[in-house]
Formats: C-alpha cells, sequence, structure tokens
C-alpha cells in the first residue's frame, strides 16, 4: 500500500489526492503528523503544489459539481482523524455519481464524509449566534472565539451582510485564523492585525446589563442546567460574554 | 431609576411570553444600516431553564390597567413597575445588536391607561428604532387586543413578526380568569393581521414593489394549566389556528403559580412541563406530519398519554398499517412511523434509490432506531429479536422513553390538574385502545 502524505493545507490535500488518484494501486491519503504507519506500507512525502491545486479545484467543480466542493471544503474545515483519507474516497465515488453524490446517504464513502460536513455546518451556524463583539474605539468590533472546528470562513460572510457600517475582525484564537472586515471586503488570514485599539468605557456597562439580562431571563421555577449544557455546551463558555466575566480582555 | 432596573424588572416580567423565534424572514443587510434577517433564525444564548435567548424579551411597561388572575403583572399585585422611554429601548437593543447578543427585538407590555395608548408607545419605539438608528434586524411585537385597527396596519408595516396571545382555550376560562379580556377583542386583531397579509400577496404579483406587511407572520400562545380545559381542546384549537388564522406558530406555556388565588393551581404546585411538553409533540404532528387533530386524541380519549408519546401512540392503536417496509413506503407513510421525522424520511427516499436500506444503514442515517424498529421491516424482515405483537411493542416503547425520567420525576408533587389528566398508574393497553373506538376512529383517520 502507498501513502500520499501531504501537510494540513487544503492546497497539500489537493495536491495529494492529485497523485493518488493517478496511482495504480491501492493507496490512502494522509494529513499532518498523527499518522499511524502500517507494514509493507510505502510513504510519499507530497510538497503542496498551488498549480496542481488550482488546477484540481477547477477540474471538481467541473467534474462533480461546485456543491461536491464545497461539501469537501466543509468535511477539511471539521478537522477530523482520518479526515484526508475520507475526502479521497469522497472524491472518487462523486466523479462517477456527479451530484447525486449528497444523496447516497447509507454509501460507506459518502456518509462519513456527509456526516463531518453536516456538523461543521451546525457548528458555523451555532457560531453565529454565539460570537461576542466588543467595542473598540474607531468604532472596531472585535470578536475572539475557539470553535471545535475551522468554521471561520462560513461564519464571516453572515456578519459581512450584518455588520456593514463597521469595520469588524473575527478572531479564531485556536488555529489563528483572522476574517478582517473594513466596509468593503472580507479578508480571511492567518496574520495578525497590528496594534489594536483600546476597550472603550462604555462596553462593561453593556456586558453588565447583558449578563443581568440573562438572569432574569430565566423562569426559576423551570431550571434546567441539563439542557442548557447540551444547547450551549461548556466549551464555548470561556468566549460568552454572559458565562464568563473575565472574557473581554484580549 | 437607572437603566438596569428597569430592565430588570422588565424583562421579568416578559419571561412568561414563550415566543422567542426570530425566523421566517430573509432580509439581506443594506448599506448604512446595522443588521439583516436569516429565515433560519438564530439563538444566541440559553438561560438557565433551557430556553433559547434570540430576541431581547422585555415589556415597555408593566403598569397595567387589567386584572387577569394568572398573570404576575396584573393590577392588584404589589410589585416593582417600571417603564421604558423609547430612547432607551432602542439605545439598549442597538448595542446589544451590534455585540452579537441578539438577533433583534421582542416588544410586548402591560395595557397602560388603553389598548390604543399602548399600542402607539410601541410604534413610537419601534419608528424610532427603523429610522433613527437605522436598525434593521428582526422585531417581533404583540398586538394589543382593543387596538384599532389603523394602528396596527401602520404597526405591521415596520415589524417582521406579530402575535396576539389567546391566553386561554377557552370563552369560558378566559370570563372567569381574564374578565378585562374578551374572545372576540382578541381574534379582531388576528383576523385583521390575516386579511392585511393574503391582500398584501394579492397585491404583490401586479404591484412589486408593495409595501411588507408582518412577512414573519403571525404566532399566538396559550397558557396550559391555569384552567381546566381538556388537551383534546387545545389541540383542536391549535389546528383551526392554523387553518382559520394562518399562524406560523402556536407556543403553549406551562402555568407557573405566580399568584395565589382559588381558581388557580396551588401556589406550589409544579408546571406541567410533560403536558406542555406533550402538546408540542401534536403541534409538530399537525404542522409537519400532516397529522389531524382528531387522529391525536378524541372525546372518549381527551388527554395525552403520561408514558409514551403521541406518535406512539397513534402507532399503537392501528398496528393494522406496520410493519411498514422502509425500502418501498411512500414518504408520508414514512412520516407515520415513530422515531422518524421530516429529516430521516427525506435521507431515507433518496438514499433507497441506491441501494436497499437495512437497519445498520437506518442508524448511520441518523434515525431513531430504537422506537423506529418495532415498526418497520427492512428488505422484508422484522427484527429477529422482537415480536410484532402489541405487548412486546409497548413494553419495549416504554422502556425505551425511560430516559424520560427526569421530566417524569417533576410529576411526583405535580399539580392537581396535571395528575389528573396522566393518571398516577402505568395505563395498560386494553385501557388504552378502550378509550379509542379504533374503527370509527379509522375511518376519520386520513393517511
Amino acid at each position: 500500500m502507498i501513502s500520499y502524505l501531504c501537510d494540513t493545507s487544503f492546497e497539500g490535500l489537493l495536491t495529494a489526492i492529485y497523485f493518488a488518484y493517478n496511482e495504480k494501486n491501492e493507496c490512502r491519503v494522509l494529513s499532518g503528523s498523527a499518522y499511524q504507519n502500517t507494514l509493507g506500507e510505502t510513504l510519499v512525502d507530497i510538497t503542496t503544489n498551488n498549480y496542481i491545486y488550482s488546477k484540481m479545484e477547477s477540474y471538481i467543480c467541473e467534474r462533480c459539481g461546485s456543491e461536491n466542493l464545497m461539501i469537501m471544503y466543509k468535511a477539511y474545515w471539521g478537522e477530523a482523524p482520518g479526515g484526508a483519507d475520507l475526502i479521497f474516497r469522497y472524491f472518487k465515488t462523486a466523479l462517477k455519481m456527479k451530484n447525486e453524490t449528497m444523496l447516497m446517504h447509507a454509501d460507506p464513502s459518502v456518509q462519513p464524509v456527509l456526516k463531518i460536513a453536516h456538523r461543521v455546518t451546525m457548528e458555523a451556524h451555532k457560531m453565529q449566534g454565539f460570537i461576542r463583539f466588543i467595542k473598540l474605539e474607531d468604532d472596531l468590533m472585535y470578536s475572539s472565539y475557539a470553535p471545535s472546528s475551522n468554521t471561520t470562513a462560513l461564519v464571516a460572510p453572515h456578519f459581512v451582510e450584518r455588520m456593514t457600517s463597521y469595520n469588524w475582525i473575527i478572531h479564531d484564537t485556536i488555529r489563528n485564523v483572522f476574517a478582517v472586515y473594513n466596509k468593503k471586503e472580507c479578508i480571511i488570514g492567518h496574520s495578525v492585525p497590528a496594534n489594536l485599539p483600546v476597550l472603550t468605557d462604555i462596553e462593561a456597562d453593556f456586558e453588565d446589563l447583558w449578563r443581568s439580562y440573562t438572569v432574569h431571563a430565566a423562569i426559576k421555577e423551570r431550571l434546567n442546567l441539563k439542557l442548557q449544557m447540551s444547547f450551549m455546551p461548556k466549551k464555548y463558555w470561556h468566549f460568552l460574554t454572559e458565562m464568563n466575566s473575565l472574557n473581554m480582555s484580549i | 431609576m437607572d437603566i438596569m432596573q428597569k430592565l430588570n424588572i422588565l424583562s421579568d416580567a416578559a419571561k412568561y411570553d414563550v415566543s422567542c423565534a426570530s425566523s421566517g424572514v430573509n432580509r439581506a443587510g443594506k448599506k448604512g444600516m446595522l443588521g439583516n434577517s436569516v429565515s433560519g433564525g438564530i439563538c444566541h444564548s440559553f438561560t438557565s431553564d433551557g430556553r433559547c435567548i434570540s430576541l431581547l424579551k422585555v415589556l415597555y411597561t408593566n403598569y397595567c390597567e387589567y386584572d387577569c388572575t394568572y398573570c404576575i403583572n396584573r393590577k392588584s399585585n404589589d410589585i416593582p413597575r417600571a417603564s421604558f422611554l423609547p430612547e432607551e429601548l432602542c439605545e439598549l437593543t442597538y448595542n446589544f445588536y451590534l455585540r452579537n447578543f441578539i438577533e433583534g427585538l421582542f416588544l410586548s407590555s402591560a395595557v397602560i391607561k388603553s389598548p390604543d395608548y399602548t399600542s402607539e408607545l410601541i410604534y413610537r419605539t419601534v419608528f424610532l428604532l427603523r429610522t433613527k438608528y437605522n436598525f434593521n434586524g428582526y422585531i417581533h411585537v404583540k398586538a394589543i387586543p382593543g387596538t384599532s385597527a389603523e394602528l396596527l396596519e401602520r404597526l405591521g408595516r415596520i415589524v417582521d413578526r406579530m402575535s396576539v396571545n389567546i391566553e386561554l382555550p377557552s370563552e369560558s376560562s378566559l370570563k372567569l380568569l381574564a374578565p378585562d379580556k374578551s374572545k372576540t377583542d382578541i381574534i379582531a386583531p388576528m383576523k385583521l393581521i390575516r386579511n392585511k397579509i393574503i391582500e398584501r400577496e394579492g397585491n404583490v404579483r401586479h404591484i412589486r414593489s408593495t409595501p411588507k406587511f408582518v412577512p414573519g407572520g403571525q404566532s399566538t400562545q396559550m397558557i396550559v394549566g391555569a384552567s381546566g380545559d381538556t388537551d383534546l381542546k387545545i389541540v383542536k384549537l391549535t389546528e383551526a389556528m392554523y387553518d382559520r388564522y394562518k399562524l406560523k406558530r402556536v407556543y403553549f406555556s406551562a402555568y407557573v403559580p405566580v399568584n395565589a388565588h382559588p381558581l388557580l393551581p396551588s401556589i406550589d404546585s409544579t408546571p406541567p412541563m410533560l403536558r406542555e411538553h406533550r402538546l408540542y409533540q401534536a403541534d409538530f404532528l399537525l404542522r409537519f406530519y400532516d397529522f389531524k387533530a382528531n387522529e391525536i386524541l378524541n372525546e372518549s380519549n381527551p388527554n395525552f398519554n403520561r408514558f409514551i408519546d403521541p406518535k406512539c401512540q397513534w402507532a399503537l392503536l392501528h398496528l393494522d398499517q406496520f410493519p411498514i417496509e422502509i425500502n418501498r413506503a411512500p414518504y408520508k407513510t414514512l412520516l407515520r412511523i415513530p422515531g422518524i421525522g421530516q429529516r430521516s424520511a427525506k435521507k431515507i427516499v433518496q438514499a433507497r434509490r441506491y441501494a436497499n436500506l437495512t437497519i445498520e444503514d437506518l442508524k448511520k442515517l441518523g434515525t431513531v432506531v430504537k422506537r423506529a424498529r418495532f415498526f418497520i421491516t427492512c428488505e422484508g424482515k422484522y427484527d429477529p429479536l422482537l415480536k410484532f405483537n402489541e405487548a412486546t411493542i409497548y413494553n419495549g416503547l416504554l422502556q425505551s422513553s425511560a430516559v424520560n425520567d427526569n421530566q417524569l420525576s417533576f410529576f411526583k408533587t405535580a399539580s392537581p390538574v396535571a395528575v389528573l389528566n396522566s393518571g398516577e398508574m402505568t395505563p395498560t393497553i386494553p385501557q388504552i385502545k378502550s378509550a379509542f373506538d379504533s374503527k370509527k376512529f379509522l375511518k376519520e383517520a386520513v393517511i
């Protein structure tokens, strides 16, 4: 068996899929450094090639449909263990089945990828609600959050639509991914914006009002902390203003 | 009084309103304005009782002219009172929205001076928010019964959703507990909103620029467990609301005892949460599963079973229609199987075109197999570990719903009304059976 090993970028993944697809023998695709060597396995290191990547992307769009490319993107953002190989198998099925691929819910090559993609979509939707902004000087809105999957690219368009007349930054603190909006366009990247302005004075007041509101909106006769936790898992609490009073220091 | 105190008093007073949906409207963002609206709705937080916070839900004021027995804000209650100013409320909404705390505003009010006076205050606030603050997010307002048609029309053009609470499921309980409100007063604004929405739908075909009118539709709410009305009555009323008034949602609110009164459940009774839960299950059967009210409950069996849900109960009484073959049955028949919802049914219909589905496949699809397995065959085979008879299925279902223990335990000290309705003993199959005249019932069933 041959294993194609790529880095953790989507460009790297598509490059590896390109080589794996052209391989006649049985093979698999691995990404990152967390993999287990099996006996009699040949490891091929793939260097990310942007030319192959862009060719592959348009090839997938043309041959499998853009919806399938989106599903592969989402599955990649899910960062699931073994995800690279699952996406490779999905790609092979998608070449045959085209737009019908996402209807084959029971197919072993399709189902795991759809499941991851769905999980990512749902988390991105949750993040649209759970992201909290703070207002800095110069009307800059800043938000830091820590989702389980890489949802920034899915979340940002929602806020582009919503907050057209403000500059804002969404910062994924786990992956160090930034979405930066300047009232015209939104750029997603890894570069750290230099010198953030300071917090405005009224910020603490609004946070207190909000915290107090969330307490008063509850009916104490119906207390159900388990239900609250299942909708709003603890892993998100540290960036939710109402659950954590120390959050808002950048 | 500072804004914090006002917010506390007026959110405390508004929390018994159930609706918090921010759904039903898709509106793009606009340059120079803040906000847009997403048709699926977005939850921003969850309170310690597990309900979602989507909108900033407050009363404009809790000074009330009325004296409804069940209401915390009744005139004769000695509680702290407050009123917002339009600017205060706008400032609060805008800033909460900007920080992504909320999806919009839910503005209700106690009746101060007169319904028209109250509605005018609500209108002024919303108008200010839309024009001066350029707020483009979701706004839900309560239509106060008794408000003039002209004012309601003006309100309808600048908000996304309106709702009129029918409060209690029958006119007699309304007379008893809310003497200042009448059925006709409550129905009038509902009719007006429905007619205006239909009128707008007709006009927009000819003139595309016809202004929007309550694009998110209207909803309503009723209190469950404060009066002696049966579940059947409530389900029938719900069905009529959807059919006649084209409502988007009917909400149920388990009565939380806030006032001591001889006509109400005792002050230390717990809210009938399981009953509320069953009503929502029935509500979903009406809205998404093509059930009719008289299939869910009937005269000889007017209340829900506390041990199994309405869909399972229906299936148990119609075992002659089961088991259903997963790989063949049409979509609407799949929807009748307990444990299979719209999502599962759609996936099954799609996936079975490519391969026959087994029970393992169903698990992968995300179907709740623990209930569905009693009612299905896969490729002609019934689960070999089970026997297809009433006793096995009934006991199996009881075991699978054992996870609800937490909810059932509320009823150890439940309100007299709830205990009366549910019966303390586990009902046996003959009891359920005899309650329904199944032959007569079958004729009414629409499948």
